[in-house]
């Protein structure tokens, strides 16, 4: 069956004291069985609320899906019941989330907590199981005997590779990586981003990438979109993305990250800050910071157009395309 | 590990050291005359002094506080004055009925984590609520009062179980301790829920939970393992305090109950200012709040690795 994950016209509110926030509004998005999907935006732009979307991981109390589907499988995620998520979790679609010092827990041996994974999706035997803790241990670059070790005894960078471990040690189909390297030094991020990398093109992995840094993205991604106040404002393959940026918010953050080729003395920061999620303006989010605002970006909201196959775009300045 | 053992066991005795220190001083400061104790107000002058010098009364304070001490390494608490009798053996009769009566109050105040879970996990729903409410007034009750209110309805009302004493054999034992277990027991078990809910509270919030749904685990495993394990590192602090205090303050259980245990003796011997009895209650309790103290602390490596790599660290800084 094929395993892509097709998310459509997902909207998530939270409920807060400060009122009703808008966290995703009309999200769309393609993952491709095998491929690899970057999503790029600042901190709060919902990227981390798409990807617990799909895990069915939203807070209860707070978090509405106001609208949308997410398919996998033929299936919408969103509708399924609490056993059905149980399967796909882990086993169909796993998860590497941000900050490895938290995300494992210390009263457990890492084996433990790996070999777990293993245990809620299959029937095997005791031995089966350790041999396979072992393996995928050794997979993401940790010696097996560690595995009696615990989560306090491994640096970051290793308590991620664990955190992957257990993400990819049942074969998953989709693998969301919410920020994975944001919390590691520069160094350990290749290497994490390179482990990753390894193991999906030997699991055939597809894999949707949430970070902010547009260079993991290139490195790392054969699509790419950029969400702008839980909005998709710009979706396309990398290499377009990189030759023929359309969005004016897209090059704000292309100008906010050092080039090494053009001698500048100064990076160019994007001026305001995102609208608050509270309020739903009535026009384009990204107006009161565009630079090339038109009267119309105030007045109605723009909506994604092709401009050309597979580069959608959410700006009135290429509405004549 | 077991070197950490050794030295929280040296820093121990040093603590009931001190703690007989100032138990003896406080006593020796009292008004109170031993002699005039044992010889009654009709003694004359000359029979109390050769009395008081008999016994070493009259001897510096630290050469009667070491007496005490090296006496006290040898089992020998002295001779209670009412009644002649060694005083290690009155609290030797009397200690394991309060052991078994604190720990079946402590086993009682257990059935508070199960309750702290369930509210947590419910937060801010009417059962949570009601529950949370009713904890406070649990908490907030004097045990006595309990002891009372219990006596009236299960003894004297239905009469299921008996209002006081300590039952022989088995079935007459268990019955009889039913109401002060659930006396002594019921403030723990409210406090023991609260602890509970605020940790599992904390707990929920954590990244590993989410690790542990994303792996597709089952809610109850995730409850058991994941959540239950780490939230309880301070309800085990609770618990082991609430041992402690109750090996040594159920004096007002014992009394309402007539349970012949170390909390009933204290009140009496201070009654008949039989000093060496206070001494050799207030010392044995000493003793006994150290070890559940010690014990608990041995208990927090069993439940959290970190905590059991510090002790390793600790143990070997110290001695090498």
């Amino acid at each position: 069956m094929n395993s892509d994950l097709i998310i459509k016209n997902l909207s998530v509110n939270y409920q807060t004291d400060d009122g009703l926030v808008y966290a995703l509004d009309q999200v769309d998005l393609l993952i491709k069985e095998g491929s690899s999907h970057g999503l790029v935006g600042e901190t709060g732009a919902g990227k981390t609320t798409l990807a617990k979307s799909v895990m069915r991981l939203l807070p209860e109390r707070t978090a509405r899906v106001i609208s949308g589907e997410v398919y996998y499988q033929g299936k919408d995620l969103l509708k399924e019941d609490m056993a059905a998520i149980r399967n796909i979790r882990g086993e169909q679609i796993a998860m590497v989330f941000q900050d490895p010092m938290t995300s494992l827990n210390p009263v457990l041996t890492v084996g433990e907590q790996i070999a777990e994974a293993i245990e809620v999706h299959g029937e095997l035997s005791k031995s089966e199981v350790q041999q396979k803790v072992g393996e995928i241990l050794e997979m993401v670059g940790i010696p097996a005997d560690r595995a009696e070790e615990y989560p306090h005894q491994f640096s970051g960078g290793m308590k991620q590779r664990v955190v992957i471990a257990i993400a990819l040690v049942c074969n998953p189909k989709v693998l969301i990586a919410d920020e994975p390297t944001t919390a590691l030094d520069v160094t350990i991020q290749a290497q994490v981003l390179e482990t990753i990398k390894e193991l999906r093109q030997k699991l055939n992995t597809s894999m949707l990438l949430i970070t902010h840094d547009l260079g993991v993205v290139a490195q790392n991604c054969e699509h790419v979109s950029v969400m702008y106040a839980g909005e998709i404002v710009e979706s396309a393959s990398v290499k377009e993305i990189f030759s023929g940026m359309k969005h004016p918010y897209t090059k704000g953050l292309f100008n906010s990250i050092p080039k090494i080729n053009v001698n500048v003395t100064r990076l160019i920061p994007i001026s305001g800050l995102m609208p608050d999620p509270t309020q739903k303006p009535q026009g384009c989010k990204f107006a009161d910071r565009c630079p090339q605002m038109m009267a119309i970006c105030l007045k109605s909201k723009p909506e994604l157009k092709e401009v050309s196959p597979e580069h959608h775009v959410r700006c009135y300045l290429y509405d004549s395309i | 590990m077991s070197r950490y053992i050794f030295k929280r066991s040296l820093m121990m005795i040093l603590v009931i050291l001190g703690v007989i220190l100032v138990v003896y001083a406080i006593m020796d400061m009292s008004p109170i005359d031993p002699a005039k104790v044992i010889l009654g107000d009709s003694a004359t002058e000359e029979t109390l002094a050769e009395l008081r010098k008999e016994m070493g009364l009259d001897d510096p304070f630290m050469v009667r506080y070491f007496r005490y001490v090296l006496n006290l390494l040898k089992g020998d608490m002295g001779v209670s004055y009412r009644n002649k009798v060694s005083v290690a053996t009155q609290i030797g009769d009397r200690l394991p009925n309060t052991i078994l009566l604190a720990s079946c109050g402590v086993l009682f105040s257990l059935i508070g984590i199960p309750i702290g879970v369930a509210t947590a996990k419910r937060q801010y729903s009417t059962f949570d609520n009601v529950t949370m409410v009713i904890t406070l007034f649990a908490a907030a009750a004097p045990a006595f009062w309990y002891g009372l209110i219990m006596v009236m309805i299960f003894s004297l009302n239905l009469r299921w179980f008996p209002s006081a004493g300590m039952g022989k054999g088995f079935v007459d034992l268990a019955r009889s301790l039913v109401l002060p277990s659930i006396t002594i027991g019921i403030r723990g078990a409210a406090n023991n829920a609260r602890t509970t809910r605020s940790s599992m509270l904390e707990v929920m919030r954590q990244d590993y939970v989410d690790t542990a749904k994303a792996k597709g685990l089952d809610d109850r495993i995730i409850t058991s393992r994941h959540m239950l394990r780490n939230a309880l590192i301070p309800v085990v602090t609770v618990v082991g305090l609430n041992f402690g205090v109750l090996l040594g303050g159920s004096v007002l259980t014992e009394t309402v109950f007539s349970w012949p245990g170390v909390g009933r003796f204290v009140v009496e011997s201070i009654k008949t200012q039989d000093i060496p009895s206070v001494l050799g209650c207030v010392v044995t309790l000493a003793i006994m709040f150290s070890i559940v103290n010690l014990l608990v602390d041995i208990l927090y490596a069993f439940i959290d690795p970190r905590i059991k790599a510090q002790y390793k660290r600790s143990g070997v800084t110290k001695n090498e």
